[in-house]
């Protein structure tokens, strides 16, 4: 056995789980928010509600496997900071902290409300029931019978088809609190946006702006949003379209060796050179749970090169030169791809290391 | 008698030098060799471009050279029981007198002429590169080809370590090249050992030397194969990780019980 090699790449996921870990801690502020993403000689940017949201359990999760109290901290400090600025009818509102124009946002919202609602399964803290059902209640209250939220979306009355992870806290939130109707209301959502896979196994609709190509990130919130859908409600209602997706991620991740093209269009065909390193994470983490539900363990290793990519694209020039970017994820590799232009965000730090406590989970159960 | 073109991805491959010193002896005529130079520009910009520079130093340094780590064990004895008179492709060519192409793709224009000036029964894939929809309407020889796994269950790269991690049985399957990757009629299955396998290369030699007897079968007898129609492709393999050659290693030693 060549323990040596396993000790290696043991010990590099766990200095990767660190160094991830720290620099989300990083990038909360005093006032509690993660800020949502650091350009080099720029600085960082306002405290992000939805990335905040869904950073806590992932930090919780960090403080689990290594022990470290700054991580518990961190997340009771996300969580503080997001109780006080969610709206009394339930809703957080879009963008981050220093963004203009921000409105009642569905997507921000159901993504602290996936946080919350993460918490509330580990801790079981029950003062987190208000604003869970505050904030279910709202998202619920904005869907009509077809399926469509009719208010709080980015563009107009453009519903996205990763509303599928609006339609995952819901579940979780109408799971928590028995509220059949918040249930029935996700129910109606993904249903709709079931409908929408065309021939290629692409979701119509699933780019951020309509009729453009999407980006990995955003196939990434569909298939995910599907996939613990279809967990919470039992329901193999999603699988023609998970496997779907599935298998042309896969045969792209294994095609490149990992550097999963940045962007696809409507024909699930990739349209940029460029990896959304974000996005690269995200179907990591999907790969994982898909192997949980069927087996297959090339979708395991699919998943370690999609992380391994990562971590090779990272410039160990530039953190040595800008401290700011240790443990930091850039939006695109290379730094300039169109995603996240030349911004190391908080939330490619935050998949990333949802993706490596995954693949950390995985060595110790097969390898050690 | 049966004729053969090989193909030949590394002037240095010892397994290639296995198989034609064994179809030889086995009575069957290489009719000629279609060598693919794989140190060319072209080749080496296209790989930087997909793969970037690190896995360029190590692709690299192995196009250079013979694959120094696949050619342990198994098949460097079976290579070291090759006469000294046979024991290079450039003493097999002159030796046998055999017909050689060079170029840089085996897509190219004088793949496809060579291989229909001789009209030999049979193309037998050993490297090279992948067969082309445009070649292989092209010419007028079948191509076959020793897949290091089971069809349609394992196809695509890494066969027999994938073979073994999903717990299918270890085989090597002869099989047409067609348009797909793995996908064409499979015309021999021949089962290998791996009792006591002491590691992945133990496993690939293993496989790869089952490969060469399938193929020489084959060439002998003809198919052993029944093939069913509608046959559903499973998901392709692609090249493991190093975190799963890691995996594969341990699990095969557990499996051989080596302390």
């Amino acid at each position: 056995m060549k323990q040596n090699e396993l000790q290696s790449i043991k010990g590099l996921c766990e200095q990767e789980i660190n160094t991830t870990a720290n620099w989300l801690v990083r990038s909360i502020t005093m006032s509690g928010g993660s800020r949502a993403s650091y350009t080099p000689f720029i600085g960082w940017s306002g405290e992000y509600p939805e990335t905040s949201g869904y950073i806590m359990p992932t930090l919780y999760k960090t403080a689990e496997l290594t022990g470290d109290q700054k991580y518990f901290k961190a997340t009771k400090v996300l969580m503080d900071w997001l109780l006080s600025i969610q709206n009394e009818q339930g809703y957080w509102l879009s963008g981050h902290e220093k963004s203009k124009n921000r409105i009642p946002s569905v997507f921000n919202t159901a993504q602290i409300l996936l946080g919350l609602s993460s918490m509330f399964h580990y801790t079981g803290d029950e003062s987190l029931l208000d604003p869970i059902c505050n904030s279910g209640r709202w998202l619920s209250s904005l869907v009509d019978l077809n399926g469509i939220f009719t208010a709080g979306s980015y563009q107009g009355s453009y519903n996205p088809s990763y509303y599928t992870r609006v339609a995952w806290p819901m579940l979780e939130a109408g799971f928590i609190l028995d509220d059949k109707r918040i249930i029935d209301k996700a129910t109606k959502v993904l249903s709709r946006i079931n409908n929408l896979r065309n021939s290629s196994g692409y979701v119509d609709k699933s780019e951020f702006i309509e009729g453009q190509s999407a980006f990995t990130h955003t196939i990434a919130y569909t298939l995910r949003g599907f996939i613990e859908s279809a967990r919470i409600l039992n329901s193999n209602d999603y699988d023609i379209t998970i496997d779907k997706m599935i298998n042309k991620l896969y045969v792209f991740t294994g095609k490149n060796r990992g550097a999963l093209p940045g962007e696809f269009n409507s024909n699930f065909e990739p349209t940029s050179n460029y990896v959304c390193l974000t996005g690269n994470a995200q179907v990591a983490i999907c790969m994982f749970h898909m192997y949980e539900k069927c087996g297959d363990l090339r979708l395991v290793d699919c998943a370690v090169k999609l992380i391994d990519t990562i971590q090779n694209k990272k410039s160990k020039i530039i953190q040595r030169m800008l401290p700011n970017t240790r443990g930091a994820i850039a939006g695109s590799s290379p730094f300039l791809g169109r995603y996240m232009r030349g911004r190391f965000p908080n939330w490619a730090a935050k998949f990333y290391l949802d993706a490596l406590l995954l693949k950390n989970d995985f060595i110790n159960q097969e390898l050690c | 008698m049966t004729r053969v073109l090989i193909t030949v991805g590394n002037y240095n491959s010892k397994a290639a030098i296995i198989l034609i010193n064994e179809l030889i002896e086995a009575g069957v005529k290489v009719d000629g060799l279609i060598v693919i130079r794989r140190l060319n520009v072209k080749r080496i910009f296209q790989m930087s471009r997909s793969y970037g520079l690190s896995f360029m130093k190590s692709k690299l340094l192995s196009l250079l050279g013979p694959g120094k780590r696949a050619e342990i064990g198994l098949v460097e004895k079976r290579f070291k029981e090759i006469s000294t008179r046979t024991n290079t492709l450039g003493k097999l060519i002159k030796l046998h007198n055999m017909s050689v192409c060079k170029a840089n793709t085996l897509n190219s224009s004088s793949v496809v002429k060579f291989i229909n000036s001789l009209n030999s029964h049979y193309v037998v894939y050993s490297g090279g590169g992948i067969f082309s929809k445009f070649t292989l309407d092209g010419i007028n020889t079948p191509v076959i080809n020793a897949h290091l796994g089971k069809i349609p269950n394992v196809r695509g790269m890494n066969a027999a370590e994938w073979s073994f991690l999903l717990g299918q049985k270890p085989l090597v399957s002869v099989h047409i090249i067609d348009y797909g990757i793995d996908t064409g009629k499979v015309l021999v299955e021949q089962e290998y050992n791996i009792n006591n396998v002491k590691s992945v290369l133990d496993l690939r030699e293993r496989a790869l030397l089952a490969g060469i007897s399938a193929t020489l079968y084959f060439l002998a007898h003809g198919e052993n194969c029944s093939n069913k129609d509608n046959i559903t492709f499973t998901r392709h393999c692609y090249v493991m990780s190093s975190l799963f050659t890691l995996m594969c290693n341990k699990r095969l030693r557990e499996k051989g019980k080596i302390l």
